[in-house]
């Protein structure tokens, strides 16, 4: 193989796939990038065995070939070259080594194998279709702080993407879930998603994706099968395993029945959260909510240390209740609202509370309550 | 940007043995035509079961034919496929690409859970830790990365701890889809009753002399070693062609012998002759001696154990040899003197030889 590319596209490319391979593996050839020349590009790919990311740039092409490198010290290295370098890469004879020139610096890297580089055997999709890349983003963004990292549960390590028919209208969905609250974001179907499996896509890859969306405005191709996910961003092609799970039926945690609004200004209630979560043990971090007729008590009590309370004017209307719930938690689904009223739909203290935005946004959120 | 740490060499590999193949990279199996067979007639059943304990002695190749059955099924991924029909063994071509991605550990169908290497320590670990078993959660979890097989292989399930045997329990009762478990075995009594009653139990035998012969010249070792040496360390190896190997790379035939010679001259003790013997495989960085003199003894004393004539002299030398057993354990897990272990149970046995 020999072939001369721009130093900032392999850059470009080589942020993006490297970042997939695992800085420790027991196995050489998983600590590597795979190249290939061919044609008028230079193929990238590399992978941990659970997703895979290949990115093509163009190259001008002198011998066609293929090798594989360290990843992290290849990108190193390219990276510390100057500015507008121009990039030849060579194999040499003894199919042992990769050459680098740019300039006055010289490289040699030791490669393995191509045929040793693992696959991820794609095989074929039922379904393909366009989504926004600024939906898409939004979907993850709303959904991804509620995946459970508890390994035991692993049909809950992921995103459930699928299809669903709301009213007339139908609807791709996001939702996830740790058990303790819940996430769920729609938006308007892409066409040709109707039927797809419902599928889970794993945690490393949700963060994957979101960090390749760069362009909002672009579009982002999404092929399905009910074993893998392929994601096109353009140049940047991800492919990834799913998670082999039936994902929990959520429609019946999300309560129907919730009469007791409660809306909040956001930024005030979150400020007035962390205030009084303050005092709380690293433990049990339940913050206690008491609503009466316009008006909300946030308070805390920690026996080890202290206690605090907050007064925040509200509008509420019904009947008095106290509630608990983990303050963390409430946090974190405050900061994923986006108008600046947040509304609380409650029904008892033993009862998951729903929270959404004020008017139709398209995400809500259930959260289960802590005794206090 | 944060400063990228120094890439790690890749860490060693736990029962590598220098310059020789390791079993998923070794096409060759010897011997173990039975069992073969045996995996590749379920296999085209279709209604193969999905856990397998593969056992026997350490070193008779196990893992190699786990990792042959391995490449084959996830090479040819549907039973009814006519290459399975023709097949007659589980060899793959070398160039097939199940064979270099099994071979550079770089299959995704394929988990190979082994004593992991602790970096902190630099050594590998003395157990195969819980954490290690929850890959297999994770890995059964996810989709298969080649479309087909997800296939497990536990090497060896001596070194489960209580835990981690419990981790393994779950996905033994509720395998998903297309999934297949090799569990290898040295000693199978040993595992938990739930695990044995799961799987279909696969014994290898031993192997005998003539293939140990085969298999040391095969790996090369003939080279600069004269045959009565290779058919010497075969006869000593009690079926293993890795003991043979171990015996012929450290030159510890002699030692072995002397042990034998020692164990038999037993409730006599030459004071001397042990110090010095145990000078020599207890020294540091002779792991591979310690190893040998630790065999040989074990298989001296069930030698003389089945000589033993009174059942009171079989128990008393029986009860010694599994105190030795555990000195020897404990020792090792709290790295005391090798020496004086050595030394410790010789004693041990001389006094319960003596009783009888």
């Amino acid at each position: 193989m020999k072939v001369t590319i721009e130093r900032a596209n392999l850059v470009k490319a080589l942020t993006h796939v490297h970042r997939v391979v695992e800085r420790r593996n027991t196995i050489p050839i998983l600590s590597n990038v795979l190249i290939r020349a061919v044609g008028n590009e230079l193929r990238l790919k590399a992978t941990d065995l659970d997703l895979e990311v290949t990115e093509s740039i163009p190259a001008v092409v002198e011998t066609a070939g293929g090798t594989t490198v360290p990843a992290h010290m290849f990108h190193d290295i390219v990276r510390k070259l100057p500015e507008g370098a121009q990039i030849e890469l060579a194999t040499r004879a003894d199919g042992a080594t990769l050459d680098i020139r740019a300039g006055r610096s010289r490289f040699s890297l030791q490669m393995l194998p191509e045929s040793d580089f693992p696959d991820l055997t794609a095989g074929a999709f039922t379904h393909t279709f366009q989504v926004p890349a600024a939906q898409l983003k939004r979907l993850i963004d709303r959904t991804q702080f509620a995946i459970s990292t508890e390994e035991t549960r692993y049909y809950l390590n992921g995103i459930f993407f699928h299809a669903v028919e709301a009213g007339s209208d139908l609807k791709f969905r996001a939702v996830a879930t740790d058990g303790h609250r819940l996430a769920q974001a729609d938006v308007v179907a892409p066409h040709g998603c109707e039927g797809m499996p419902g599928i889970i896509v794993p945690r490393k890859t949700v963060g994957e994706v979101q960090k390749l969306i760069e362009n909002p405005d672009a579009s982002v191709t999404m092929e399905v099968s009910d074993s893998k996910i392929r994601l096109t961003f353009g140049e940047v092609v991800l492919t990834s395993k799913l998670i082999d799970g039936t994902f929990p039926d959520y429609g019946r945690v999300i309560p129907q029945g919730n009469d007791k609004e409660l809306k909040v200004d956001r930024d005030e209630f979150s400020a007035a959260v962390d205030r009084v979560s303050t005092v709380s043990s690293e433990r049990g971090r339940a913050v206690k909510l008491a609503l009466s007729e316009g008006k909300l008590v946030l308070s805390v009590n920690n026996p080890d240390s202290g206690s605090a309370t907050e007064e925040l004017a509200v509008d509420y209307d019904q009947d008095p209740i106290d509630i608990g719930f983990n303050s963390r938690y409430l946090m974190d689904i405050a900061s994923q609202l986006e108008t600046g009223t947040a509304v609380f739909r409650l029904a008892d203290a033993g009862a998951p509370t729903l929270i959404s935005d004020i008017g139709e946004t398209g995400a809500l959120y259930v959260l289960m309550p802590m005794r206090v | 940007m944060a400063r990228a740490p120094a890439p790690v060499e890749a860490a060693p590999e736990i029962d590598a043995l220098e310059d020789l193949p390791l079993p998923r990279e070794r096409r060759r199996l010897i011997g173990h035509h039975g069992a073969e067979k045996t995996l590749l007639d379920a296999y085209r059943s279709g209604r193969m079961h999905h856990g397998w304990i593969l056992s026997g002695p350490k070193g008779i190749g196990k893992a190699t034919l786990a990792m042959r059955f391995a490449r084959f099924v996830l090479a040819h991924g549907d039973p009814r496929l006519p290459a399975v029909e023709r097949a007659t063994t589980l060899d793959l071509p070398i160039d097939n690409p199940a064979f270099t991605r099994v071979a550079a550990g770089s299959h995704g169908g394929l988990l190979h859970l082994r004593r992991p290497w602790d970096e902190k320590t630099k050594r590998f670990r003395q157990d195969l830790p819980v954490d290690e078993m929850r890959r297999l959660t994770r890995f059964f979890g996810s989709t298969a990365a080649e479309g087909g097989w997800r296939i497990a292989i536990i090497d060896a399930a001596d070194d489960l701890n209580a835990s981690s045997a419990n981790a393994i329990l779950k996905m033994l009762e509720e395998p998903p889809a297309r999934a297949l478990f090799l569990v290898l075995a040295h000693r199978p009594g040993a595992l938990l009753p739930t695990i044995r009653s799961r799987c279909r139990m696969l014994a290898l035998r031993p192997m005998p002399v003539d293939d140990i012969v085969e298999g040391l010249i095969d790996l090369g070792l003939d080279r600069g070693t004269n045959r009565q040496v290779l058919t010497e360390a075969a006869e000593l190896a009690d079926g293993s062609l890795r003991r043979a190997i171990l015996l012929i790379r450290s030159g510890g035939i002699a030692h072995a012998r002397q042990v034998a010679a020692m164990v038999e001259a037993l409730p006599r003790l030459d004071p001397g002759a042990i110090q010095s013997l145990a000078d020599k495989i207890a020294a540091r960085n002779a792991d591979d001696l310690w190893d040998i003199g630790l065999d040989a003894l074990r298989d001296s004393v069930a030698h003389r154990l089945k000589a033993t004539a009174t059942l009171a002299g079989a128990a008393a030398l029986a009860e010694a040899m599994a105190a030795v057993e555990r000195d020897i354990a404990q020792s090792d897990a709290l790295n005391l003197e090798r020496k004086a272990a050595f030394v410790a149970a010789m004693r041990t046995l001389a006094a319960a030889c003596g009783q009888a």
